[in-house]
């Protein structure tokens, strides 16, 4: 700690600033990616960016009663006024008919509006800026430090760590309860876990970390903390747990990433911040592995390209048994350019061979085609035997659900069917091939 | 089904392969049906079994995965004028600010075109309308100030507005009182005395035969189709409503966890059945325009099935 | 001095027009439930704003022209976003709104330390609303827009009402809802974008949804609700802006909002029908209906035995019959009384007491027991009636409207068809339970036709 702390006291000013500065986002991109990760579940992206500006009045009044820039009255009074906005919108839904968006549109202007011209009419009495209020000052705040263990802590990274913690605890504590209360509200109030005082509390916790964050990012993009760590990192992963690390981690590198651009472009801290969280949103978006836009794309090509060659494969079988040349025929649907790429890709797997004036099925590419014409006849069956479609409209349907059909689910239809070794048209239906 | 001989009249709505999917997961497979002209048809199956699905498939809400819709012999929106459409009721807001007459008048904006405003000529036919479902006393009343019952009776005079051949109901009994059925009964009972075709998703059972000359049998796949007394049959019913076909929603499962990882494109809702129904189109240029009619569409009709099959209303 | 300086008319006036214009898209953008997205939409602009302030310097025309193509682009982004990803509208929205004001305020910031000129005066206007600074030009540009909103809405409001109210319907019909909803969009943006350099970025949402929002108290048509939500907004826009000019250093944005908030207020509380004081007051009365509804049928059964002699009946006895509390029940008693359905009585008891022990029993307070008079026998008699009848018909029938419980006399005969009515009257009739002698029903009114036979 020691040899630390001595490290980081043989550095400049400057940089020990800017090292603060990043030190302090990511305090509060801790905070806020964790409950934001909640907002993105539970759909309530905009309470949290609603929330996230009515905490103003509460902020300025807590401030002006308490006569300091202590966080804690600050701290109060922003979660009373975040709880009361939460509370009123969902007032006028119920008993004033207006709906939810309008409702919470209506309250939050409302409580901004009101907490700007507070502070304006109080400008000379605070020196709370509305400038730092809305865009946050970082910059500055690592300069208000305090002394502790031998060095100058900045007293926002002490708030803001704290925060974090009182956030991490929450989350902790109530792991169980707030999960299956995002998940199934209703099924939380009847195991006892009421879903409305996990609605407040999260709320409440939201309003308590918007304010913590003001100093960093400014009531105006403290929403970019908030959503989109939790929506890229939703992108990634479906498991809870793995989502609030990810969205943690995203945080972190928006934070220590838009630091540092804005001191290299001198621009705003905050807006830099939320540039490169909306990066790393785009980022996922595009390329995630699972559910960007880019795998699905290539996915899809890959489906599209796999169709062919077992469309492909499951011609040159039915050649093979010499029942179907209506079926081949019909068959020879795709783009002579794809259906030879295919046969280029299947060759090099040793899925089919040259032969005499064509091509041949290798025993792998049999055994792959065997599977498919089997999965084909079953369906064929299951549709004419349960659906009681004639004869003529088998074949489209069966055509299109083989490439679904696994061998399990084969078996399954093959359970289910009275004539199990011939197909409607009386072909036989072969056997699974042997692996 | 139609026979080679009446091609001259065609169904009021012909369903060919028709397969649909919701969330890339799909819910009808493979409906086959035709429903001629004249008659009053009700769609009857357990809950989600795809009836409402049903009628948004040939509305061109909900787009086919495979196969094609024909309203009197031709495409849907070629046809749109003569098609009258009785949504649920839960699928509109009734706090909306307008009134019963307004949303009458709504069945008269079609033939309007873009911004004519509904005159005289509209607001008399609206006002026939509601005075057919018994509602002309309440044409200024705001909707929301009308009980469940009346509000079912403002679509079905919309529906009236638009003086349609055909007419499509989304449920148009689901709790409605006693007058209501009464009422909806009564105008849907003249409507086919003047010779308009009713589709009407029902769920019922009790009042099916009272109701329809004709049922269409659905439970995610079409159990069985035509005149009452033949087809509303115990057997039929145990097939309709004993269990769901185990295998269908395990394709369908397949289906859609295998769509899941697929793009989603196109100006139509994200639904990808379409892609696994025609995988062929996936290689074809973009731009290509889908086969107008499927290969064995225009295979003479007598061919296609064999006599007595009795997915069609003969 | 004049009242209104030429610089504060043309705020004035710029400020009401675009009030006006604002709530009168508002209504549609609340109405097709896009009441947020004008926030993302507001958001957005700010990149443009300072982009355009790069490439063209601080031309008026220019600086909105910038807003317009950047708060497009973010709305298009969240459609995007929520249709190609998993990620949900209200989340998409959130992102576009902090990632957009986010990169603006990092230009801006930028421009701010790196411009010659006093630039920042330029953007950060937009931020929080200055009126101030408006000239003449600016305001026709302003009124121009404003206009062509209101000309536009005009001129498709049939097919933006069909659209609002029921998609599905309008998409069955050929009408092409992707486009009226994106022309809807254009609308909404248009607004935003001249309504910035008055309202500001951060609330210019309020101009959308809070003069809809509270005209929607007070009428139940879309078109009233058109003019009224633009007459709120004008209003707000106008006092607003008066404000400001007289209290200098407040800034616009905020003062107007606090206007239409304190209208919506108002609305909210005073509203005839749907304000909330009104629906207290209807909740009450519907309330108090029901209740001496209850009693009065509480009254008929009481003396229903000693029919057609009206009995006497013991206050200590009906109390016992009433499920509520005894201090409502003497409510209603006194009410009943005043209403004169009721008159004084005594008890057996008493009366039995009287001619044993004539003094105590005059010791003893007031009545002890009521009487039906004639008129109130009547009405508790069409009380019992209607609460038999309908129950009777929950017992044989099988499916009612939900929405209706607890009928009284006029709700009963506009639900029930004559018919149904008359059977049931009929059984009440033989099983001896039909109270009022079988009083003929009433004409039906908004009854089919087909039904009224």
């Amino acid at each position: 700690m020691n040899w630390l702390a001595e490290q980081f006291a043989a550095l400049s000013p400057a940089v020990q600033a800017t090292l603060w500065t990043v030190l302090i986002a990511m305090a509060a991109a801790t905070s806020s990616a964790l409950l934001g990760s909640y907002l993105v579940l539970r759909r309530m992206g905009l309470v949290g960016d609603a929330i996230s500006h009515a905490v103003l009045p509460g902020l300025v009044v807590g401030f002006l009663m308490s006569g300091t820039r202590e966080l804690w009255p600050m701290l109060l009074g922003a979660a009373i006024a975040g709880l009361a906005m939460t509370y009123l919108a969902e007032w006028l839904r119920r008993h004033a008919q207006v709906e939810a968006g309008g409702a919470l549109g209506v309250v939050f202007t409302s409580f901004f509006a009101l907490g700007v011209i507070l502070i304006n009419l109080y400008a000379s009495q605070v020196d709370l800026d509305p400038g730092c209020v809305l865009y946050g000052a970082l910059g500055t705040s690592a300069l208000d430090t305090i002394r502790i263990l031998g060095l100058d802590v900045p007293r926002s990274f002490l708030s803001l760590g704290a925060v974090a913690l009182l956030d991490l605890a929450f989350v902790a504590v109530f792991w169980k309860e707030l999960k299956i209360s995002s998940f199934d509200p209703a099924l939380a109030t009847t195991l006892g876990i009421s879903a409305i005082v996990m609605n407040y509390l999260l709320m409440g916790s939201v309003a308590v970390t918007v304010v913590a964050g003001f100093e960093a990012v400014g009531s105006i993009l403290i929403i970019a903390m908030l959503i989109v760590p939790g929506a890229t990192a939703h992108l990634f992963t479906d498991r809870l747990a793995t989502m609030l690390v990810t969205a943690v981690l995203v945080g972190w590198i928006a934070a220590a990433g838009g630091c540092l651009l804005a001191v290299h472009f001198d621009t705003s801290e905050a807006g830099m911040i939320s540039v490169v969280a909306g990066a790393e949103f785009a980022l996922a978006a595009l390329a995630a592995p699972r559910y960007g836009i880019a795998a699905r794309i290539l996915r899809g090509f890959a489906f599209a390209f796999r169709i062919v060659q077992e469309d492909v494969l499951a011609r040159l079988y039915r050649l093979e048994e010499g029942v179907a040349v209506r079926d081949a025929g019909a068959l020879a649907m795709h783009r002579p350019a794809a259906e030879r790429l295919a046969r280029i890709y299947l060759r090099a797997r040793r899925q089919l061979t040259r032969a005499a004036g064509g091509w041949a099925l290798t025993e792998r590419g049999r055994a792959r085609a065997q599977a498919l014409v089997r999965s084909h006849r079953l369906w064929e069956g299951y549709l004419s035997e349960q659906l009681r479609l004639p004869l003529d409209h088998l074949h489209e349907a069966a055509h299109r659900m083989e490439h679904y059909m696994t061998p399990q689910f084969a078996e399954k239809v093959e359970e289910r069917l009275v004539q199990r070794d011939a197909d409607p048209h009386g072909r036989r239906i072969p056997p699974q091939p042997s692996p | 089904m139609s026979r080679p001989g009446d091609i001259q009249t065609p169904p009021a709505v012909e369903l060919h392969d028709l397969t649909v999917a919701y969330h890339k997961k799909p819910v009808l497979w493979d409906i086959d049906l035709a429903i001629p002209e004249g008659e009053m048809v009700g769609i009857i199956g357990p809950n989600g079994a795809g009836k409402s699905t049903l009628i948004k498939a040939v509305l061109g809400l909900v787009p086919a995965a495979t196969g094609w819709v024909r309203v009197f012999g031709e495409s849907y929106a070629s046809r749109r004028r003569e098609v009258g459409y009785v949504p649920q009721r839960e699928s509109v807001d009734w706090d909306f600010p307008v009134s019963a007459l307004d949303v009458v008048l709504m069945g008269t904006y079609g033939r309007l075109g873009w911004c004519r405003r509904p005159g005289a000529a509209e607001r008399k036919q609206a006002l026939g309308a509601l005075e057919r479902v018994g509602m002309q006393d309440f044409a200024r009343r705001q909707i929301s100030q009308l009980s469940g019952g009346q509000q079912q009776r403002v679509f079905l005079a919309r529906a009236l507005a638009q003086n349609a051949r055909l007419y499509l109901m989304d449920e148009p009994f689901a709790g409605v009182d006693a007058a209501t059925e009464t009422a909806i009964v009564n105008v849907l009972r003249d409507l086919k005395q003047q010779g308009r075709t009713l589709l009407v998703v029902h769920h019922d059972l009790q009042t099916v035969e009272g109701y329809f000359d004709r049922v269409v049998l659905v439970n995610l796949r079409l159990v069985a189709a035509g005149p009452t007394r033949e087809v509303f049959t115990r057997d039929n019913l145990l097939a309709t409503y004993g269990g769901r076909l185990t295998i269908l929603d395990q394709a369908a499962e397949t289906v859609r966890r295998f769509e899941d990882w697929l793009p989603q494109t196109g100006a139509e809702p994200p639904h990808s059945a379409a892609r696994a129904a025609a995988p062929q189109r996936l290689l074809s240029p973009p731009g290509a325009p889908p086969p107008a009619q499927p290969q064995h569409g225009a295979a003479p009709q007598a061919a296609r099935r064999p006599p007595g099959e009795n997915h069609a209303l003969p | 001095m004049p009242f209104l300086e030429y610089n504060t008319a043309i705020v004035l006036g710029g400020t009401t027009l675009l009030g006006f214009a604002s709530g009168v898209i508002g209504v549609l953008g609340l109405l097709r439930r896009r009441a947020l997205l004008g926030d993302a939409l507001a958001h957005a602009t700010l990149p443009g704003i300072c982009l355009a302030f790069l490439l063209f310097g601080r031309q008026f025309g220019a600086l909105l022209f910038g807003a317009l193509v950047t708060g497009i682009a973010g709305v298009a982004l969240v459609a995007l976003l929520s249709r190609y990803t998993r990620i949900k509208e209200d989340a998409n929205i959130g992102i576009v709104l902090s990632v957009f004001f986010g990169g603006g305020l990092a230009l801006s910031t930028y421009i701010q330390k790196n411009s010659v000129d006093a630039a920042q005066a330029g953007i950060n206007g937009f931020i929080l609303g200055r009126t101030a600074g408006m000239v003449q030009a600016d305001l026709i540009f302003i009124c121009t827009a404003a206009v062509a909103v209101c000309f536009v809405v005009l001129l498709f409001y049939k097919e933006f009402k069909l659209l609002c109210f029921d998609p599905d319907f309008a998409a069955v019909e050929g009408w092409p809802v992707v486009r009226l909803d994106f022309l809807l969009m254009l609308l909404l943006a248009v607004t935003v974008v001249i309504g910035l350099p008055a309202v500001g970025i951060v609330l210019m949402v309020a101009m959308l949804i809070v003069p809809p929002a509270a005209a929607r108290f007070w009428v139940a048509g879309l078109a009233p609700m058109m003019w009224l939500a633009g007459a709120f907004g004008a209003l707000t826009g106008a006092a607003g802006s008066l404000t400001s000019t007289y209290a200098a250093d407040l800034p616009a944005g905020p003062v107007i909002v606090l206007c239409g908030s304190a209208l919506f207020l108002i609305s909210l509380l005073f509203a005839p029908r749907r304000g909330i004081l009104a629906r207290a007051r209807d909740r009450r009365r519907w309330r108090k209906r029901r209740a001496i509804r209850g009693f009065l049928r509480i009254l008929y059964e009481a003396s229903e035995a000693a029919l057609p002699e009206r009995a006497a009946l013991p206050i200590a006895d009906l109390l016992g019959r009433f499920p509520g509390r005894a201090r409502e029940a003497e409510a209603l008693v006194a009410h009943a009384a005043r209403a004169g359905w009721l008159e004084r009585a005594e008890s057996e008891e008493r009366a039995a007491l009287r001619r044993s022990a004539p003094r105590a029993a005059a010791a003893a307070e007031g009545d002890d027991a009521v009487r039906l008079t004639a008129a109130g026998l009547q009405k508790a008699a069409e009380a019992a009636r209607i609460h038999r009848l309908w129950q009777h018909y929950l017992r044989t029938s099988a499916h009612i409207d939900r929405d209706i419980v607890d009928p009284d006399a006029e709700e009963i005969e506009s639900i029930l068809p004559r018919a149904v009515l008359a059977q049931l009257e009929e059984d009440l009739k033989n099983a001896g339970t039909l109270p009022g002698g079988g009083a003929p029903v009433r004409a039906l009114a908004g009854l089919p036709r087909e039904l009224a036979t």
